[in-house]
């Protein structure tokens, strides 16, 4: 043993000490002064920190301006998205108003178990149709749930006014 | 080198003289040496219209590029395929072709094996010099039921045009309009007369011409493609199958000169459903007591499958194994082994259709009925020969529903659950052609190796050689189980095979083109 150790000496609890109840009441006490000072803690979920732009949340698909779909299910962002969390079935579509454009999703599924929000989607999409929105308060009570729709990504998305409109007028 | 120095015609391509045949073109030459030159409308088995211009080389001497697909050879012409002059000009086309041209990549199902992108990636700017609005064309028109026309997309390199005017000599497409409206129309009353139509779109270089059946189902990235053969009829066109998800998605043709040169007909193209059906069998089924099927490991389905045989032949009913006219030497092989040790003979049956024609379609239906006779296998015409033990079906028409239930079988492999007869007892999953490895021998002849892809068909489907082999272990102990490799030597060898047309010795398909 070195000469370095230094020994120390615990002094031993006194009786009200070992009672707790004195440190109770001023812990309490500490707790009952802050109700009365100013807040520093937000009030989640009833408050929401505003995000910075070009924060990556939860992949959503958006409409454009006339309140059309923009998605044409090329299936470059499935091909992209490395943890696989896009599932995408092609269709014909059928609505005259955007006939011009042939092609969109049947089913367009994003498994936000698996999405690890790196933005390659957005990136990928020729279209622009696909972005990362703010949304970071992501829960559910199954896993299902946690699996996005095409329904679900086109209300998270929403309209996306501006950008490029390949299809006017097609 | 020069001309004069060379007792046979060369042509100097890059430098390098290279022989040539008399009437034989500057791109037939190259490409026949592997120089490549970019080529839209030219194709090998046609005449060369020369209107895409994409082809244009720098010919030594003369300020202008010529066109190397109707350039003929003529002793010391000397041309750069490589050159600024010809870069600069297939750029330039490259301009032109894309004025027009609705760049919907995303949506278009030729992405991927485009040529138009192809060479715009190698080619192009990336930045359009017109500032003029695109002409705008008809979509999304039907030409005849399988194939769509996309006129906006088309440049008019009128392949398809000249496919129906020189290979099928049926004339059901012309060009129409003029100038920036000038696009592909069809002459007929809107349907093909040909059989062989949907060639057209695998000719197409864009995605004007799209097949209806293929259409958005996938893009080309996410499929497996595998070099095999088509089971449609005898001919056995080489065929590319094309399969994603457990699903065939696509069949299409292989360069094969000596069986189906370029083509394949529209039957033989769709006729892949059957291996997509909703009532695949994908796991072994096994018949309980009461009758009811339950599933079962294959370990317990082969073990009731003995048993069944076992039983099968102790009471000395007919001992033959039927198999369908699809399946490959192999299993054939292995299904003659089989039924030897339950005192028959193994039989095939397969269609006989009416439908042959002089090009590709042939009567005979079964894919392998040329092999199963070679091999010895008696045919199977009518339900009074039907009685077998082993049932053995890809597809319906082959093994039709009066024969599976006329055959009193007990065991059965199957590619779909529908077709098992009441009488068996036992039922494998059997792959369809998509799924299978194996030989097959064409009408003329011609051994070719049939190539399955693990995309397709349900995952857990076990080869018919190895089941029906450990079947027979438990039949007779003394059985030499064989593996894919042991059994190809023995084919080889074969009375009746060994003097067919056999690919060299090698596990890849039997023929690949490029």
């Amino acid at each position: 043993m070195s000469a370095k150790v230094k020994t120390v000496h615990r002094t031993p609890s006194t009786f009200l000490e070992r009672l707790y109840v004195p440190s109770v009441l001023k812990g309490l006490g500490i707790t009952f002064r802050r109700m009365f000072q100013r807040k520093v803690t937000m009030q989640f979920p009833e408050e929401r920190w505003e995000v910075r732009e070009g924060y990556r949340g939860a992949p959503v698909l958006v409409k454009d301006d006339e309140g059309r779909p923009k998605c044409v299910a090329c299936s470059l962002c499935e091909y992209v998205c490395p943890p696989k969390a896009i599932y995408i079935v092609p269709e014909e579509v059928d609505d005259a108003s955007r006939a011009h454009i042939e092609r969109g999703p049947a089913v367009f599924n994003i498994n936000m178990l698996r999405c690890i929000f790196c933005g390659l989607c957005e990136e990928a999409c020729p279209e622009e149709a696909i972005f990362m929105s703010k949304e970071y308060a992501l829960w559910g009570a199954s896993r299902a749930e946690l699996i996005h729709d095409k329904e679900t990504l086109y209300e998270l998305g929403g309209i996306r006014a501006g950008g490029i409109k390949k299809w006017k007028g097609k | 080198m020069s001309a004069s120095s060379s007792p046979e015609p060369v042509v100097t391509i890059n430098g390098t003289a290279y022989p040539y045949e008399p009437g034989d073109t500057v791109i037939r030459v190259a490409h026949r040496h592997g120089i490549d030159v970019p080529h839209y409308c030219y194709h090998p088995s046609m005449s060369p219209a020369g209107n895409c211009r994409i082809c244009m080389v720098e010919v030594v001497g003369s300020p202008r590029p010529q066109i190397a697909c109707k350039m003929a050879c003529f002793p010391g012409l000397s041309v750069n395929t490589d050159s600024d002059l010809a870069h600069e000009a297939r750029a330039d086309t490259m301009q032109m072709l894309l004025v027009n041209h609705p760049l919907d990549c995303p949506i278009c199902d030729q992405a991927g094996e485009c040529h138009l992108q192809d060479y715009s990636y190698q080619l192009g700017s990336g930045r359009a010099v017109t500032s003029t609005p695109k002409t705008k064309l008809p979509k999304n028109q039907p030409f005849g039921e399988q194939i769509v026309y996309d006129a906006e997309r088309c440049i008019k390199c009128t392949l398809c045009v000249r496919f129906c005017e020189e290979i099928t000599d049926t004339n059901e497409l012309s060009m129409g309009q003029r100038s920036d409206h000038e696009q592909v129309i069809m002459t007929s009353a809107g349907e093909f007369t040909t059989r062989y139509s949907m060639n057209i779109v695998d000719l197409c270089p864009v995605g004007a011409l799209t097949s209806r059946d293929f259409r958005f189902r996938s893009r080309l990235w996410f499929m497996d493609f595998v070099p095999s053969v088509c089971t449609g009829c005898a001919r056995g066109c080489n065929v590319t199958v094309g399969a994603r998800m457990g699903k065939v998605l696509r069949l299409e043709p292989r360069e094969n000169q000596d069986v189906n040169q370029w083509w394949m007909c529209d039957a033989g193209r769709l006729g892949y459903k059957h291996a997509n059906s909703a009532t695949r069998l994908g796991v072994p089924a096994v018949r309980d007591a009461s009758g009811a099927w339950r599933e079962a490991t294959f370990e317990q389905a082969i073990q009731a499958a003995s048993a069944a045989l076992a039983e099968h032949r102790h009471e000395e009913r007919p001992g033959h194994v039927l198999l369908d006219g699809g399946a490959t030497l192999e299993e054939m092989w292995v299904a003659r082994q089989l039924a030897a040790a339950l005192g028959g003979e193994a039989r095939f049956a397969a269609h006989v259709g009416d439908d042959g024609d002089e090009f590709l379609v042939v009567n005979e239906k079964g894919a392998n009925a040329r092999g199963a006779e070679a091999l010895g296998l008696a045919r199977v015409k009518n339900a009074a020969d039907a009685g077998a033990a082993v049932l053995v079906i890809e597809r319906d028409e082959h093994v039709p529903a009066d024969l599976r239930a006329a055959s009193g079988a007990v065991v059965a492999f199957v590619t779909d659950a529908s077709h098992v007869p009441d009488s068996v007892r036992v039922a494998f999953p059997f792959g369809s052609f998509a799924e299978r490895d194996g030989w097959l021998v064409n009408v003329g002849g011609r051994v070719q190796r049939l190539l399955g892809t693990g995309e397709a068909g349900p995952s857990a489907v076990q080869p018919f050689q190895a089941v029906a082999q450990e079947i027979l272990l438990d039949l007779d102990a003394g059985h030499d189980v064989l593996d894919d490799a042991a059994l190809e030597t023995r084919l080889r060898a074969a009375p009746g095979l060994a003097d067919l047309v056999w690919p060299p010795a090698s596990r890849e398909p039997a023929e690949v083109s490029s």
